[in-house]
């Protein structure tokens, strides 16, 4: 699957729920996924449609902006209020856009809930790149009394040195020694990129 | 210590990215900045929209809370286009003029002579030919970072 990923994408079976209130912002939204080849999208200019909306069928993918109507909770609370719904959408892949990316605003969306943060104006290749990546990361789901999102740890260091681990996929900081050699950079290479033989 | 649950959703996404067929990755970025450039009028509407509205919101905003977030909604739908239309220098002025809205609303102060040469700033580089590289623009942003630095020590010396 990685290989492909690389090279083409498919996105033509794909249902996308789009969150934007503003008219113009969700043309921009739907172009730039018309682009990649999306064709299948539910569009929600509001809190209430976008609650309505994840109650539906299955969604692949939500981009939502984080600024919604005044008055009414916006796309921050829209994600957090989803990942603990219970409802089979309620782990969908979600991308929060945003034209101010204060510190407090992607504070806000790391704590909510959403796989990733992109900045407004809108670059498809950043958009792509955010969708590839968590379609090939597929971090595992954190539910918490504080938390309920994707796992927000991008690297895995363990615990700090002399200190034991919570998780019981820790692992101490003692290195064993090596008990194969290295493999070569061809042998890698297929394990990754298996090539058709003629 | 509050109980921790891992989940592992199935991955519906990449299972659809890699079926057969589909884009090559170049052509679907080339597709969607074409798709892009097909609708710049309309985003540069949009922001000629947002600059008239400011226009009568930035003068009302000294005196009438309730506009004050209103100013910031305006900049920040000008952030969201002016790039996309070629307009980078217009954008990171409406984006300064977010955070120093984000920053007076939060503070309950308002400076009105920072966030009308905002505005001034805005219309000018709405028409102006200029890169954001380039030395005029460069130029027209140091001014405005002088104008909103001088507002701010005056501000703060009559409160304090």
């Amino acid at each position: 699957m990685l290989a492909n990923l690389a090279a083409r994408i498919q996105l033509r079976k794909a249902s996308i729920l789009l969150v934007e209130p503003n008219s113009q912002g969700m043309n921009v939204l739907s172009q730039v996924l018309m682009g990649f080849g999306a064709t299948g999208f539910v569009k929600a200019e509001n809190y209430e449609e976008a609650r309505q909306a994840v109650r539906g069928d299955p969604l692949d993918l939500i981009v939502c902006e984080g600024a919604l109507q005044p008055d009414e909770p916006d796309g921050y609370d829209f994600v957090s209020e989803l990942r603990r719904s219970g409802l089979p959408n309620a782990m969908a892949p979600v991308i929060i856009v945003t034209s101010h990316t204060s510190r407090r605003n992607v504070a806000r969306a790391r704590d909510c809930g959403a796989h990733f943060v992109v900045m407004k104006p809108l670059s498809p290749t950043v958009l792509l790149e955010r969708v590839l990546w968590m379609a090939q990361a597929n971090r595992p789901f954190v539910t918490c009394a504080t938390y309920a999102g994707p796992d927000r740890r991008f690297q895995n260091l363990g615990p700090p040195m002399g200190v034991t681990g919570r998780r019981s996929t820790d692992l101490t900081g003692e290195i064993g020694a090596a008990v194969d050699p290295n493999m070569s950079q061809d042998e890698i290479d297929n394990i990754l990129q298996p090539q058709r033989r003629a | 210590m509050s109980a921790v649950i891992y989940t592992r959703a199935p991955n519906r996404l990449g299972k659809l990215l890699s079926q057969p067929g589909g884009k090559r990755r170049d052509q679907a970025i080339a597709d969607s900045e074409a798709a892009l450039e097909k609708i710049r009028p309309e985003l540069l509407a949009e922001i000629d929209g947002a600059l008239a509205q400011l226009g009568d919101l930035v003068g009302r905003a000294a005196k009438e809370l309730e506009v004050r977030p209103e100013v910031y909604t305006q900049a920040r739908t000008i952030v969201g286009f002016a790039g996309l239309c070629e307009k980078q220098a217009l954008g990171t002025v409406a984006f300064s003029l977010c955070d120093l809205c984000d920053h007076y609303i939060e503070a309950g102060v308002w400076n009105a002579t920072a966030v009308e040469a905002h505005l001034k700033t805005m219309i000018v580089f709405r028409t102006a030919p200029w890169s954001e590289t380039s030395p005029e623009a460069s130029a027209v942003l140091e001014g405005l970072r002088e104008i909103v630095r001088r507002a701010e020590e005056q501000a703060a010396k009559a409160a304090g």
